[in-house]
């Protein structure tokens, strides 16, 4: 595997658009990583095969729909499945900001070489405030869901193993959780705590929680 | 079916009543610039729209109040204030 990191990061919805913005801030190449970044339309199944065949990453970070078997890039193309082409990801640490993928597909790409998959078993709930739609970095709802998620991938290329990544993530949504909890919180935030508390429970690893990119 | 499976039944439908109701209550007291995505496709709720899915007997609607009410429970057993 190559010392690089795979994005993928469509943006047809607001609630892809949201990940499209925060994922992108998310990673860098600070940590001699080289980073691959499919955006917008470029998030389709064809360039994914195709960048995955060529440069084999060492990390692979989606973002954008999903459901138990698979993963979509732009339009809600799919771009992996269980039973399809979960193969590509062998050797590879993944992290699926995606719904309930790890469900299913996150133990199917493990059995088929992944070396651990991050990824949420149930639902995964954004919450943001409408008031920033067209700013999505500067959301104070949104920031307390993706400011901890980000920490996953920007711990795997620092060299934690991916159970220190989901751990690290873990904490931090716990910290922001008792935020939105305090009289600190705004309305909007302390409203937003139990979707917050759900991705806490559904975040998980499969694989080899030692697993290093 | 025997007459407790009947009981059963009516009690856990009694009970799916009232925790919808509770959570309505919720989100009806919740901000009104809060959304959420949720889901798999075009899946941006606004507190209208999460009121109106409550009101249905569907997928999103179940998991919008098993979401509500394990954080309750959870706020309630303290669980969420530990590590």
């Amino acid at each position: 595997m190559n010392s690089a990191l795979l994005l993928t990061r469509p943006n047809h919805d607001i609630g892809t658009n949201y990940l499209y913005y925060w994922s992108k801030v998310a990673v860098n190449s600070t940590y001699g990583f080289k980073i691959l970044d499919l955006k917008g339309s470029k998030a389709n199944r064809t360039n994914f095969a195709s960048y995955i065949k060529k440069h084999k990453p060492s990390i692979v970070f989606f973002n954008g729909h999903g459901s138990e078997n698979s993963i979509c890039g732009y339009n809600d193309e799919v771009i992996v499945e269980s039973g399809s082409n979960e193969y590509l990801l062998h050797g590879s640490i993944i992290y699926a900001r995606c719904c309930e993928a790890a469900k299913r597909l996150g133990l199917d790409c493990v059995e088929k070489g992944a070396l651990a998959f991050i990824g949420y078993n149930r639902k995964y709930i954004l919450a943001f405030s409408n008031s920033y739609i067209t700013g999505p970095l500067s959301d104070p709802v949104a920031r307390l869901f993706l400011e901890p998620s980000n920490l996953i991938p920007r711990s795997l290329l620092k060299g934690n193993t991916a159970g220190e990544a989901h751990q690290k993530s873990r904490r931090a949504m716990l910290k922001n959780l008792r935020f939105m909890v305090s009289s600190s919180a705004s309305e909007d935030q302390r409203d937003a705590a139990p979707y917050l508390w759900a991705n806490i429970n559904s975040q998980v690893v499969v694989g080899d929680f030692e697993a290093i990119a | 079916m025997t007459q407790d499976k009947k009981i059963r039944r009516l009690e856990d439908k009694e009970t799916m009543e009232e925790a919808r109701k509770l959570v309505i209550e919720r989100i009806k007291a919740a901000s009104d610039d809060l959304k959420i995505c949720i889901g798999s496709k075009n899946t941006e709720y606004s507190k209208q729209e999460i009121l109106e899915t409550l009101k249905e007997d569907s997928e999103l609607s179940k998991e919008i109040i098993d979401v509500q009410l394990k954080y309750l429970r959870d706020m309630a057993s303290g669980t969420i204030y530990q590590d």
